[in-house]
């Protein structure tokens, strides 16, 4: 197992966030997380990228111990995470973030930015432009992009579709499926579309209240009544 | 910032002002610059004023009573310079010397007068005599007096045809500069421009410039020597051909430090003599006192007068044969005349004024050595 | 025409030693949003130190003057460092107030340090460590020092601007000072990164207090006040955050000032030139290079 997350607790001043946690990931799979507002999705991937420091636990990748390790450590050893709200620099350009992605590496792959082209045209006609001036969509290619940059073996993306139209939605959940298959890229994911998130990964765990309440393949999820009834809504 | 470390110091001063003692000690108050940027003033009329009580201490003190001295240092700044007064007030100060500054004894006035102590100093500001401060008087010479002094000598000696005048915004600099330029018009001198700057800057090239344009004989500056000293050196730099002559305060030795040797050579000062050129035996035996003691020589006149006027108050003191300062600021103002002085006869008029003037004008020569060039014409050397 | 040559060259010379201490406030304010009001103090403290290291140097002969500017920078980093580990890192995360009083405060433990060991009395600073002299043309003179100064600070400036417009620390910089942790996420070593700016601020704060001191050949204590105070101004005038408007800011309040002092009234130079730049940020808020960050969100 590539990635492992044994029982994970975060606190933020007294209030626990995520209290024993536990989730894993393989390789090449994509694995989503699914939840309500404050059940933790988000606090999760802080804490694997190390913007949070844990209260207990542990978080192993490719058998290294990553818990207590800062942000820039973190990020060389083929983890990034595309944080909710995209982020992307506003006063540089296009081209000037997909650097900054690669700000780890000793070099920029131009590989990487040919495959981030031709994966986002858009963002290869605008790269001179500065990011302030993209669209919401455009910004999350544009965010998705500059987490490729740095060669992540697991990529953590929080709500890429949040904010989105639903036709523009749909075309970044095609980008992300194409990177998993394509880049073999582990994915973990954090979404609040669970219809849509279930359709791309391969499992899921749901949380609630910074537990993880149930986990399984996508196809299990599908059919379990707690999802139908809480996060699936009506039958579509 | 300031004004919560003046609150700060408030507050200690009330917790102070409960122990406030009674002994039989006569106290000497010094509120001078201890620190900042006159700190080499303010620790002159500090030594001189020790060096003083030492000798008086020595010869039994004052009518029997030994004297003390305590210090407060107000930086030259009349904020600080009203709480020293009340700290001295406090602490039973009967006779104070201070300040070195015009602005920081004025602060302080009042306090001093209120409480009956005598206050006397090396400030030469006009306004200082003008408010009727009973206990007051100075044995330096008023800015009116060589306002006078220096137009006299610009437009009857030196004839200058031109003449630029300098001053900053301090209220001592821009006083002797009025009173010099009052008294160029009184004599009919021509003035062709009168301009300021600011003391707390470096850079006075763009008045020098704006100077230069109109061909000055002389340019005159009447601040301290900090800015003189720059200001000097900046004239060379721009090659203004014109003479420099410096008020009273320029008269300190950084000012040929900070003008630089070759720059300062050939400025006029215009003051009163430095400490060395006094003849009087009283002032030989106060310098090579002072040298002694303080393994330094006296660092300017100012410090003489401080000590003058201190020793002006323990002459009447001694005369009237009691300690109690309205008696004695009675006999300074109307009963001694001609006291014999460290800088010369002193005889203090009722407003608390020197009479006469021991004026005169030097000039830097190629030793760096003051040389005197001309006298006060009416009471000569 | 030799006369307003002459305010020219006096403007210049003035205001370039002002940018040169904006050159600070700006790198700094880039980053942490922070008006880092120790600088002037920090600017002050270099021209002290450089009083003290000079005689020690001369026995290198003529290797002096590097030695001493060197001795001097490399000094004033590792303080500028100190400042910033010991007054605002641990408040990074708090109210920008609290660290505007850590600034200010900050400023006030260095001045009173360097009046503790250096003494309140004005020093003369070492002449012989800047080349002394004078060129004249026809009427005009202008100081070899002030040649030093205005092209120093070009040759500063445009290597501040290539080094945070094209290399990779640079750009780390400039992700930094949009958003703190999105940089941690690109693997940006936010300490070392920060370090690095102070570290830029007080080297160039240092070159400029040297120049200042021989410029004027006295230094005080005190005298980063006023200094910093008018850098500041000319950093807000530049566009603060711009490294090229540090430069032009202050180049443009040194003339300013020194034309409104030569032309108009040396006893209302402050006050006009004040006005005249408060009318400029009325129409132009943002300084001359300032851009006002419209994100879409």
């Amino acid at each position: 197992m590539m990635f492992r997350i044994n029982s994970l607790h975060v606190s933020y001043g007294g209030i626990m966030a995520l209290d024993g946690v536990d989730c894993a990931v393989n390789e090449g799979e994509i694995v989503c997380l699914i939840g309500g507002n404050g059940a933790g999705k988000s606090t999760l991937l802080r804490a694997v990228s190390g913007l949070v420091k844990p209260a207990g636990g542990t978080i192993y990748f490719n058998n290294l111990n990553i818990t207590n390790l800062p942000p820039y450590k973190i990020v060389p050893t083929g983890i990034s995470h595309s944080p909710e709200g995209r982020k992307v620099f506003a006063a540089l350009t296009v081209e000037e973030n997909l650097i900054m992605g690669a700000y780890a590496l000793s070099h920029i792959d131009y590989d990487v930015l040919r495959f981030i082209y031709d994966l986002f045209p858009r963002l290869k006609e605008r790269r001179k432009q500065t990011a302030g001036t993209l669209s919401g969509g455009e910004q999350q290619m544009l965010a998705i992009g500059r987490s490729l940059m740095s060669k992540p073996k697991l990529l953590l993306l929080d709500e890429p579709s949040l904010g989105l139209a639903p036709l523009v939605s749909k075309e970044v959940f095609s980008h992300i499926k194409r990177i998993n298959e394509t880049q073999k890229i582990s994915i973990l994911l954090v979404e609040q579309n669970a219809a849509a998130a279930l359709k791309l990964s391969h499992r899921g765990y749901v949380l609630e209240v910074g537990k993880v309440v149930l986990s399984g393949s996508s196809e299990e999820l599908f059919d379990s009544p707690l999802l139908k009834e809480s996060y699936l809504g009506k039958k579509r | 910032m300031k004004k919560y470390f003046l609150v700060l110091i408030m507050i200690l001063i009330l917790f102070c002002a409960c122990n406030r003692k009674t002994s039989n000690e006569f106290v000497v108050g010094v509120q001078a610059p201890i620190t900042g940027e006159y700190a080499s003033e303010g620790q002159g009329m500090s030594n001189a004023v020790k060096l003083i009580v030492q000798q008086q201490n020595d010869e039994g003190g004052l009518n029997g009573v030994m004297i003390k001295v305590i210090t407060c240092d107000d930086e030259g700044s009349p904020q600080k310079a009203s709480i020293c007064a009340k700290k001295l007030v406090n602490d039973g100060a009967k006779v104070v010397i201070g300040s070195y500054t015009s602005t920081a004894t004025a602060a302080s006035q009042e306090i001093y007068a209120n409480a009956s102590v005598i206050q006397t100093s090396d400030a030469t500001a006009a306004v200082l005599t003008q408010g009727n401060y009973k206990t007051y008087f100075r044995a330096s010479f008023n800015d009116d007096i060589e306002g006078e002094f220096t137009a006299n000598y610009f437009v009857n000696v030196k004839k200058y045809g031109n003449i630029a005048i300098i001053s900053d915004y301090s209220s001592f600099s821009s006083g002797l500069a009025g009173a010099v330029v009052k008294n160029i018009g009184l004599l009919g001198g021509n003035i062709v421009c009168n301009e300021k700057i600011d003391a707390n800057a470096q850079d006075f090239k763009a008045v020098l410039t704006k100077i230069k344009a109109l061909n000055p004989d002389v340019i005159y500056f009447s601040g301290y020597y900090t800015q003189s000293g720059l200001l000097r050196a900046q004239q060379v730099q721009l090659d203004i051909q014109a003479d420099y002559v410096g008020g009273n305060a320029t008269d300190n030795p950084q000012f040929i430090e900070i003008a630089g040797e070759q720059n300062a050579i050939d400025s006029y000062l215009v003051g009163l003599p430095v400490p060395e050129q006094l003849d009087y035996p009283e002032a030989l035996k106060f310098n090579s006192d002072y040298l002694r003691e303080y393994k330094a020589p006296v660092p300017s006149i100012w410090t003489v007068i401080n000590a003058d006027g201190l020793r002006v108050v323990f002459e009447a003191m001694k005369q009237v044969n009691t300690n109690d300062t309205i008696a004695a600021i009675e006999h300074i103002k109307g009963g001694m005349k001609d006291f014999r002085g460290l800088t010369g006869p002193i005889t203090i008029q009722r407003n608390g004024e020197r009479a006469g003037s021991i004026y005169r004008v030097n000039v830097i020569n190629s030793d760096l050595d003051y040389e005197t060039v001309y006298y006060d014409p009416v009471s000569g050397k | 025409m030799d006369i307003f040559s002459q305010q020219l060259i006096n403007g210049l010379t003035y205001g370039s030693l002002l940018g040169f201490i904006a050159l600070g406030y700006t790198m700094v304010y880039g980053i942490l949003n922070l008006i880092n009001f120790a600088h002037g103090d920090m600017v002050t403290l270099a021209a002290f130190l450089a009083i003290t290291i000079a005689p020690l140097a001369v026995a290198a002969g003529t290797l002096a003057m590097i030695i001493t500017l060197a001795a001097v920078v490399v000094s004033v980093c590792i303080i500028a460092i100190l400042l910033e580990k010991i007054a605002y890192k641990p408040l990074r995360a708090a109210p920008r107030l609290s660290l505007i009083v850590s600034a200010l405060g900050a400023g006030m433990v260095i001045k009173n340090a360097i009046m503790l060991i250096w003494g309140a009395n004005p020093r003369i600073f070492p002449r012989n460590l800047f080349p002394a002299g004078l060129a004249k043309f026809s009427d005009i003179s202008v100081s070899y020092l002030s040649v030093i100064i205005l092209l120093l600070n070009i040759l500063v400036m445009l290597t501040l601007y290539i080094f945070i417009n094209k290399t990779r620390v640079g750009i780390a910089i400039k992700a930094l000072s949009t958003d703190y942790s999105v940089a941690e996420l690109m693997g940006v070593n936010v300490n070392n990164t920060v370090m690095i700016v102070f570290l830029i601020g007080g080297g160039v704060g240092a070159l400029g207090g040297m120049l200042i001191g021989a410029s004027y050949t006295t230094v005080t204590f005190s005298m980063g006040f006023d200094y910093g105070i008018k850098a500041f101004i000319a950093a807000i005038l530049g566009g603060i955050g711009s490294i090229p408007g540090a430069m032009f800011g202050g180049l443009l309040l040194g003339l300013t000032y020194t034309f409104c002092s030569g032309y108009v009234s040396s006893a209302w130079a402050n006050t006009v030139t004040y006005l005249l730049l408060i009318i400029l940020l009325i129409f132009r808020p943002n300084g001359l290079f300032g851009r006002s960050l419209v994100q879409k969100v």
